[in-house]
């Protein structure tokens, strides 16, 4: 009987092959779409799920609250933290740190010389806690006792090609120091889907003794291995009452000193913060990726409904021939089952060949390079095998049961009608479908407008035409050779000015000190973000003193002087005018409090997504731990090749053991927004997808609501009616349907990007302009997709027609 | 075999009843060949579709077989169309997509038949109407004639004991339906039951009772011969 099934439908398929055309399209397009999107979100799961002890590893968080309120939040923990919880929390079975404060170093060996970003310092618990093999090496030595170094596989044929690495030295060289290491060991390249990527892992005892217990500097990140059945709740708790006997200085002192911590495979899907190496994933972007899979599957099954139960009439002879031939309810439902399971398999053979090819366009896309794993991953096949069979019920199903219940009396005799109830469900459908393409629509228009509006709104700083040159490794009287090159540079033609910075825009200013008003009281220390900079500073990023004045060497020494941004005044409880200049202020670790010089007008340090933050400027070599990292230098015009080689002569005679390594701070700055524009890509490439698709559906729809109507169309015409009246008719329920449509979809896209705008810090409001434009697209596109069909069944000469009967 | 007892079938509008048939009572007995004619209109097909069980009456009973047919459920009529009735249609009805053997074949599989079974049932059915050489085709491929032989061999596949044809000749030329009218009489001397709706004095001759049906009433009834 199935043969008979299979025959029958594979012939009906063939026969009407533009219906089965647009059913098996949509289905594989909406299929291949969601196996992406699964694929994808799979990675963004997956994150660091390749330690077998991962379900008890937490990373240590570190929380500020001032009562109740939570003031401070950071991925990053202090050196003390670790040894100080081993000790006095039980439940923690292993430890490790991972110091992030100097990742940026020149490394070398021989001649060989480069700028790695991915220096950390860590512990050999390092190699118990996380399954990253060792290639060479011992993984129990490898870290004991200082200066030994574990680097990753690419690491080490960059510096030692094809010859054995263990035993070679290489030297690491910051603006403060210099170490000799020696390579105890080769791990591999860490994997994609790891949350940190470092190429070098020095032994923890290479730091200064100091740091080992030091609570005052948040920069590492700490791993816990609780033992098993030991709720993280529980060191959470522990951990407020035991910082107390440790927080002993003055910084942060009336705060509560908290831990929060977050289990390791839910790392990369957690809020960004500051102090985070990577860019995290954004569980947002992924929920709303499978919000658009499911809607684009959902859109084409019900593509294939309407255009299985519009057509019925055509297979209602079928049936009832079917039915008096003995077939009972179940056969006929069981017959078109198969012929939709027949359709979906179609469909995802077709969606995993349109898969296998687009895979490549697709990571670009997401800006990803995610290995396409679906054929070895056993929780993957689940989803695949449940949208498969959920298609085939979903779709076929309700077909089947309008056509198994079909009644043979009528449709024998040769009248034939055209039941109500599968004509109003399909309406429904279609306006579901409506709804679908109208979010879709509003929510892409809105994401673009959010992210123009980011992009286009002034900073409050002019990064044009700025270089920023990275800072030399360390050196004799490194202090006037930075002062001499700048001088230098000042003197070349095209360069306006030159100056030296911990930070340039479009990064965390990242040295947060804990300070107050010196005449406060209650010594109500909050953090502030500590940039340090020079005089020419605040003049080649064009940034607005509003009171006061900037630093300068026309008034002598500008040693213990601040100039705060208007954010910083309002948490320090003074006013943004003159009022404030002449404030002092007191400064963690420094004896003599600071005094204000000058107020800067807000501007922004980092993208839109953030919000203003309170920023204090120092002196660039006032305090040692706040060291300069950059010389922006400020061109004229656009450079050209003759100043950047004058530029790096210049550099290369003073800082031969160096190397140089810059950017332009404008890309640099747009950077920031990559993540949203791939997003907003992704997003959209995909949305006008479904938005097709729901067009396919509704182009077949029209054309043959034309043609079971073209009876009365003749009739209408021969009775005088013009063809414009009559594609007015024909469109008029396509506005219904997105009135409907626009009516529903409102206050849902409403929620839904309002949710999403939550996301940052500045945003466009959702203007009533972007419901009309939406709703307006939709009508057009709808309009569009039926008018041609509408066109030709108003044109059709009534004479054909109504000759048939 | 069949018993129709005061058969009412009737539509309400708003202000009045309008009668398709009206206190019909039928006796059939096995082996009879009964040819129903009237005008358009009359409930000649009605009456056909009541006594198929693809409709109702309103009012009255109706036996089959002695037993109560107008009291069975969904499933009691699927068994009848499976095992004691065959439909013939003026306009064929044949399923499109599938060969003349696949056509005659349906009823087969629902009848939950053997593929042995099956094959020799067809092929005594194609050696019969000297169709074996036609057997791959599909209906679009064949004559008016041609498709109601293989309409004729779809319903009594099952051995069904009664036959039921709405107008088996209607669609077709005059010499086309005199051999299906024969391969009918053929059918009804070998012992199967038939009742024939037509508008054909010629045809309705065939049968060896007439019903004159005028307004959904039994106006007279001759036997033949």
């Amino acid at each position: 009987m199935l043969r008979n099934y299979l025959l029958a439908a594979i012939r009906h398929l063939l026969k009407n092959k533009l219906f089965t055309a647009i059913n098996v399209l949509g289905l594989a397009i909406g299929m291949a779409v969601s196996l992406l999107i699964l694929n994808y979100v799979n990675f963004e799961f997956s994150y660091d799920n390749m330690h077998h002890l991962a379900k008890r590893i937490y990373r240590v968080e570190s929380r500020f609250f001032e009562g109740n309120t939570l003031t401070d939040d950071w991925p990053t923990s202090s050196f003390g933290y670790a040894p100080a919880m081993m000790q006095h929390i039980s439940g923690i079975q292993d430890a490790v740190r991972v110091d992030i404060h100097e990742t940026e170093q020149i490394v070398s060996y021989e001649n060989i010389r480069f700028r790695e970003s991915d220096v950390a310092v860590t512990e050999p618990s390092f190699f118990r806690i996380f399954d990253f093999p060792l290639l060479e090496g011992d993984p129990k030595t490898a870290l004991e006792g200082p200066n030994k170094v574990v680097i990753t596989q690419t690491a080490a044929h960059r510096y030692f090609g094809e010859t054995d690495p263990i035993g070679k030295i290489l030297k690491f060289s910051t603006t403060g120091s210099v170490k000799n290491c020696e390579v105890t060991g080769v791990i591999a390249d860490l994997p994609p889907n790891s949350h940190f990527h470092f190429d070098f892992f020095i032994s923890w005892k290479t730091l200064p003794d100091w740091m080992n217990n030091f609570w005052y500097l948040h920069e590492v990140y700490t791993y816990v291995l609780l033992q098993p059945n030991v709720s993280p709740a529980s060191i959470e708790n522990a951990f407020p009452k035991m910082a107390e006997q440790y927080k002993t200085a003055a910084a942060l002192k009336n705060k509560t000193w908290a831990i929060h911590l977050n289990p390791l495979r839910n790392i990369h899907l957690t809020p960004q913060k500051q102090y985070e190496r990577e860019t995290k994933g954004n569980r947002n972007a992924v929920n709303a990726l499978m919000l658009v899979a499911l809607a684009i599957l959902v859109i084409a099954w019900f593509n294939y409904i309407n255009l299985t139960t519009a057509r019925a009439l055509d297979r209602a002879r079928e049936v009832s021939v079917r039915k008096v031939s003995g077939a009972s309810k179940i056969h006929i439902i069981i017959q078109f089952l198969m012929e939709s399971l027949l359709v979906n398999g179609v469909a995802l053979v077709l969606a995993i060949g349109v898969m296998l090819v687009s895979v490549g366009g697709f990571n670009q896309l997401t800006g990803k390079n995610i290995p396409f794993q679906l054929w070895k991953d056993s929780t993957f096949w689940i989803p695949i095998v449940l949208v498969f069979l959920s298609g085939i019920f979903i779709s076929g199903f309700y077909p089947a049961s309008v056509l198994a219940s079909i009644k043979p009396i009528s449709i024998l005799r040769g009248k034939s009608k055209q039941s109500k109830g599968t004509g109003s469900m399909r309406k429904g459908l279609v306006v579901v479908q409506f709804v679908a393409s109208f979010v879709l629509i509003f929510s892409t228009i809105v994401v673009y407008n959010q992210l123009d509006y980011m992009m286009n709104q002034p900073t409050g700083v002019n990064i044009n035409r700025v270089m920023a040159i990275k800072f030399p490794a360390q050196t004799d009287e490194l202090q006037q050779k930075i002062i001499s090159f700048r001088r230098e540079l000042k003197g070349f033609t095209d360069v306006k000015n030159a100056a030296i910075s911990s930070a340039v825009p479009g990064m965390e200013v990242a040295f947060f000190a804990s300070n107050h008003r010196a005449d406060d009281p209650n010594k109500q220390n909050r953090l502030y973000e500590m940039l340090s900079a020079d005089d020419n500073f605040a003049s080649t990023y064009g940034m607005k003193i509003i009171a006061g004045r900037g630093f300068s060497e026309d008034f002598g020494d500008d040693r213990n002087k601040l100039v705060v941004n208007e954010e910083a005044l309002k948490l320090l409880d003074l006013p943004d005018n003159e009022e404030s200049i002449g404030r002092r202020i007191s400064v963690e670790g420094e004896e003599e409090p600071f005094e204000i010089i000058g107020i800067m007008k807000n501007y922004h340090q980092q993208s839109l997504v953030k919000a203003y933050t309170p920023i204090m400027m120092i002196k660039y070599d006032r305090i040692p731990w706040i060291s300069p990292r950059f010389i922006s230098v400020k061109m004229t015009g656009n450079p050209s090749a003759k100043t950047m080689a004058n530029i790096r002569n210049l550099w290369e005679r003073f800082f031969p053991q160096s190397t140089f390594d810059y950017f332009f701070v404008d890309q640099f700055y747009q950077q920031q927004y990559k993540s949203d524009q791939r997003f907003g890509s992704v997003f959209g490439f995909f949305s006008a997808l479904a938005v097709f698709i729901a067009c396919l559906g509704l182009w077949a729809l029209a054309m043959y609501s034309g043609v079971t109507r073209r009876k009365e169309i003749g009739v209408r015409k021969v009775n005088g009616a013009s063809v414009g009246s009559i594609m007015s008719m024909l469109n008029a329920d396509i506005l219904k349907w997105v009135i409907s449509a626009f009516i529903i979809g409102v206050p849902l896209s409403w929620y839904l990007m309002h949710k999403w705008l939550e996301n940052f810090a500045w945003k466009t409001a959702l203007s009533w302009w972007i419901f009309a434009s939406a709703a307006l697209f939709t009508l057009v596109i709808a309009i569009a997709a039926v008018s041609w069909q509408s066109y030709k069944a108003a044109n059709r000469n009534p004479v054909e027609v109504l000759k048939d009967e | 075999m069949i018993s129709l007892k005061k058969i009412y079938k009737y539509y309400d509008n708003k202000y009045e009843r309008t009668y398709i048939l009206k206190n019909v009572n039928l006796e059939v007995a096995e082996g009879d060949f009964v040819s129903v004619m009237g005008p358009s209109g009359a409930g000649k097909s009605t009456l056909l579709n009541i006594i198929g069980l693809l409709d109702d009456p309103n009012e009255g009973e109706y036996f089959f077989l002695d037993q109560p047919a107008h009291q069975l459920n969904e499933k009691k009529k699927v068994d009848f169309h499976r095992h004691h009735v065959g439909f013939i249609f003026q306009a064929f009805h044949l399923i499109e997509e599938m060969t003349v053997y696949e056509n005659i074949e349906t009823p087969l599989f629902y009848k939950g038949m053997k593929k042995k079974e099956r094959q020799s049932v067809i092929a005594d059915l194609l050696d019969r109407f000297n169709m074996v050489a036609k057997k791959d085709l599909f209906p679009q491929q064949l004559s008016g004639g041609q498709q109601q032989l293989v309409g004729i061999a779809r319903a009594i596949a099952g051995k069904p004991k009664l036959l039921l044809a709405d107008e088996p000749t209607g669609n077709l030329h005059h010499d086309q339906g005199k051999m299906i009218m024969d391969l009918l009489k053929k059918l009804n001397e070998e012992g199967m039951t038939i009742i024939q709706v037509t508008h054909n004095q010629e045809f309705a001759n065939y049968g060896k009772r007439i019903i004159r049906l005028t307004d959904g009433e039994i106006e007279e009834e001759i036997l033949n011969n």
